[in-house]
């Protein structure tokens, strides 16, 4: 139907006063209210890799900076890396260069036969061709695990600075606890003395700068980290002679996105890229904002699209859908099928009435079924069944309902368009009883829910 | 839950990203987003969202134009992704660090923190100026440090850690200012071949070039010339505005630059070495990025001045760009010869320092530094205090000391 197609097409109004495409909605069992995808909170769950399929515990995925181990993207061009490979013939000829022309998978093998085969492995991408043998990497010995990558060069200078830093943030929290609580401050100036800090925090308060570590007299305080703070230098490199005379080849030159795509190296030349470590993504569950009850919980397992809890409105919300190919007319009455579809295992009484909004979408003028449309109960078994027990007479108004099909039927509304509209909207509100489905055989007890309704009908 | 907790309450844990927004762009900028103490930000990415499902991208910066639950909508939409995409961690009750523009209006930063605390329930979030965090890459407390960002120049000193509000100079000339110079060459005289014609006129094909293209141009050929050889290409502009070839330097070989997938621009070599020019150009009594470093250190009081022009920190992405920093330096040193600041400027030595970062994200990795320490829980807005209060404080500044007034305070014109 249209409306699989074009889902803005019936929006129901969410518990927040926002219209929302039908299928995008949750329903609150325990609120009894539609939610959107913003009045829910959403929660990582777990972590996986979307190549691999492997689950990462958050620990690890934080230690390793949510990337796979295994996975690798190109470089270039961002898409998944493969492993190729290939066999290497070790002693006779060049054992010590496997990165060199005596890797290519056939060339080495006629030349040196007392050779020894050996197995090796490098990565490639089926998209580009770039091998990790284009960014200078050997090829490994074992198929995955053996690809080390490159570290920041800075790594060291930075983790002094945040060292650093934080020891001067426990300086200053003493002092202001002191200042605070002079009563607590021999417990204070243990805490302080654990850190190695209470000469900092006395020099500090005889006025010396806490600021120059170069102060501190050596072996005073051996926990201190030495912060060498940064030199400037007028010393600037000149720009070497090359970019005056030559040439460009931009095959080597990184475009801007491999460059950021890896930001701590941010490499200039293709030559250097190297494999970059898949990015893990996580499945989320999604939690009711008011009563934080789970409205969706999915499946732990990665290659599963199951869910263990998945409260969505389509399944527990009557659906409203439009039945194309409708020819309106300016000012001109016509019919328009709506069709209704009962989720529920149960038998559903639907009503509709006219919207009560202040501010409403709808512009057209619209007569409204005034009769009770009752559903029959979703079946699933149904579906399968062509020959299946009679269907019950629902005593319809043939005016009003022109077709029922299991759980579903279809019925007329009649509409007037405005003049000026671009596009013909109607809206109008359904009152429908809502059961909880329920274990025992008799029918729990319903609850009457409004809820509104926006079709868009050409 | 309480292995859990304990994690998410982790001080290593907290999420540093900047918005370098800026009031009237329009344009996407980008963002950095990572984890406090670690060595560079996981991500840079731009400031849009798409909507797949209803065919368009929106950028951050143009629906902050428009009204403000809009901004509020897309800044949940685009913080959504950058949690649930990018950093994959839950958002509630972790602290937040925002590195951001001294000119980053207020409107935009309640939005944010609207966001961030009642959609988020964020547990903190620090709003730090992106120039006092440049300095803690460094382990200095003074410095003069110049943002040469996409639409501008922002030149702000910081003596022993407090900024000089009174002397901050900013220039509408940065990044998009040589995309613009780039775009202008490239149509005056740049030469193309399609599949049907060999060398026409570009300006006959185009009226303009998009942005990204120009970018890539800017950061794959271009680079900043030293001084002589920027002086002949000065000479050899002639009185009526042409150029008189025969007065230039050899020039830099010509790059065939493929685009749209069926063109080819030659790209001369004069295009990649004078698109920066733009930054130096000092002839007419026009502001300049040396001339506005010099105007900053002469706002400051004078015993600041040497030390702030022996320290000074560029950072932002054109900082990037090849021969950058040495042409700066010798800029700087010819202007502060002239007779404009020569008598009342004593300086004569400038230097530079060199963050242990790309300059794209030199502020980024000093708010990952900051962000590790203590501090960060004392100088941020609680999300208590912010129910409570409803307000972010307009200029939270990490330097307790600075007494602000508010006339001193960079505002918006
Ligand atoms: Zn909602
Ligand atoms: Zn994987
Ligand atoms: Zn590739
Ligand atoms: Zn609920």
């Amino acid at each position: 139907m249209a409306t699989y197609m074009n889902i803005e097409r019936v929006k129901y109004m969410c518990s927040c006063d926002k219209w929302t495409a039908f299928s995008l909605l949750y329903f609150c069992k325990h609120c009894l209210k539609l939610r959107c995808s913003k009045c829910v909170t959403h929660e990582v769950d777990n972590h996986y890799c979307p190549n691999c399929l492997e689950n990462m515990p958050s620990t690890e995925a934080m230690l390793k900076k949510n990337r796979c181990s295994s996975c690798f993207d190109c470089p270039c061009c961002q898409h998944t890396l493969s492993t190729r490979a290939t066999t290497l013939l070790v002693g006779a000829t060049s054992p010590t260069s496997p990165d060199s022309s005596a890797s290519q998978p056939s060339g080495a093998a006629e030349e040196a036969p007392p050779a020894t085969p050996k197995k090796v492995y490098y990565l490639a991408c089926g998209f580009c061709r770039w091998t990790s043998r284009d960014g200078g990497l050997q090829d490994q010995p074992v198929a995955s695990g053996g690809w080390n990558e490159e570290e920041n060069p800075h790594n060291q200078q930075i983790s002094n600075l945040v060292e650093y830093y934080q020891q001067m943030a426990l300086v200053e929290q003493v002092e202001r606890d002191r200042k605070r609580t002079p009563s607590r401050r021999r417990a204070l100036l243990q805490h302080a003395d654990k850190y190695g800090l209470t000469s900092v925090v006395a020099r500090h308060r005889a006025g010396l700068s806490p600021h120059s570590p170069s102060s501190l007299k050596k072996g005073e305080d051996a926990k201190l980290v030495e912060l060498e703070a940064s030199e400037a230098s007028d010393d600037i490199a000149l720009l070497s002679e090359d970019y005056y005379n030559k040439p460009v080849n931009l095959n080597e030159v990184c475009t801007i996105g491999q460059s950021i795509s890896q930001p701590e190296l941010q490499w200039d030349t293709t030559s250097k890229l190297k494999p970059h470590r898949k990015t893990l993504l996580v499945k989320r569950s999604k939690r009711c904002r008011e009563c934080e009850h789970n409205l969706i919980k999915p499946d732990f397992s990665p290659s599963s699209i199951k869910f263990k809890i998945q409260l969505i409105a389509i399944y527990l919300v009557p659906e409203i859908r439009v039945v194309p190919g409708v020819q309106l007319h300016p000012k001109k009455e016509s019919r328009v099928i709506l069709t209704l579809s009962n989720p529920s295992q149960y038998e559903m009484h639907v009503i509709v009435l006219p919207s009560e909004l202040p501010e409403d979408v709808g512009n057209c003028k619209v007569v409204l079924p005034k009769t009770e449309l009752v559903l029959a109960a979703k079946d699933e078994t149904a579906e399968f069944d062509d020959a299946g027990e009679p269907p019950r007479d629902y005593k319809d108004d043939p005016q009003v309902v022109v077709f029922r099909k299991a759980n579903k039927l279809g019925f007329v509304v009649k509409i007037t368009p405005n003049e000026s509209a671009k596009e013909a909207w109607v809206s109008f509100m359904i009152k429908y009883d809502y059961r909880q489905v329920a274990l025992e055989a008799e029918a729990p007890q319903p609850t009457w829910l409004h809820q509104h309704v926006a079709c868009r009908i050409g | 839950w309480s292995e859990e907790e304990t994690y998410t309450a982790n001080k290593d844990l907290s999420t540093i990203f900047n918005t370098r927004y800026i009031p009237g762009t329009r344009e996407t900028w980008n963002v950095r987003c990572g984890f406090a103490g670690e060595t560079g930000p996981r991500f840079i990415i731009p400031s849009e969202v798409s909507y797949p499902h209803a065919k368009k991208v929106v950028k951050i910066s143009e629906c902050s134009r428009l009204t403000e639950s809009y901004l509020y909508e897309t800044l949940v939409d685009f913080i959504h992704m950058l949690y649930f995409r990018h950093l994959l961690v839950n958002p509630k009750d972790r602290k937040v660090v925002i590195i951001e523009s001294l000119l980053c209006p207020s409107s935009f930063r309640n939005t944010l923190a609207k966001v961030l605390f009642k959609h988020y329930e964020v547990a903190s979030v620090l709003f730090a100026p992106n120039h006092l965090m440049a300095l803690f890459t460094l382990g200095v407390q003074t410095a003069l440090v110049v943002d040469v960002g996409y639409t501008e120049t922002f030149a702000l000193p910081i003596y022993d850690g407090v900024p000089i509000l009174g002397a901050w100079q900013t220039l509408p000339v940065a990044g998009q200012a040589i995309h613009g110079s780039i775009e202008k060459k490239l149509l005056e005289n740049c030469k193309v071949t399609t599949e049907l014609a060999e060398n026409v006129l570009l300006s006959s094909l185009l009226d303009s070039i998009k942005e990204d293209v120009l970018e890539d141009i800017k950061v794959r050929m271009c680079f900043v010339t030293k001084m002589e050889r920027a002086v002949e290409y000065q000479n050899a502009i002639q009185e009526d505005g042409s150029v008189d070839y025969a007065k230039l330097p050899p020039l830099p070989p010509i790059v065939d630059y493929p685009v749209d997938g069926n063109k080819i621009l030659h790209i001369c070599g004069s295009i990649r070495e004078t698109a920066a020019e733009v930054l130096f150009d000092y002839d007419l009594e026009q502001q300049s990025l040396p001339s506005v470093i010099l105007d900053c250190i002469l706002k400051c009081p004078i015993d600041m001045r040497k030390v702030l022009s022996e320290n000074i920190v560029v950072t932002g992405g054109t900082a990037t760009l090849p021969g950058f920093t040495h042409r700066l330096q010798g800029e700087l040193l010819r202007l502060v010869q002239t007779p404009k600041y020569a008598r009342s400027l004593a300086v004569r030595r400038f230097a530079f320092h060199a963050a242990p970062a790309k300059p794209n994200y030199t502020s980024w990795l000093g708010g990952a530094i900051f962000g590790a320490s203590e501090v960060l829980a004392s100088r941020s807005v609680s999300k208590e205090s912010y129910l409570e209060s409803g307000v972010i404080p307009d200029w939270s500044s990490i330097a307790e000391r600075v007494s602000t007034k508010d006339d001193d305070r960079p505002t918006i014109q």
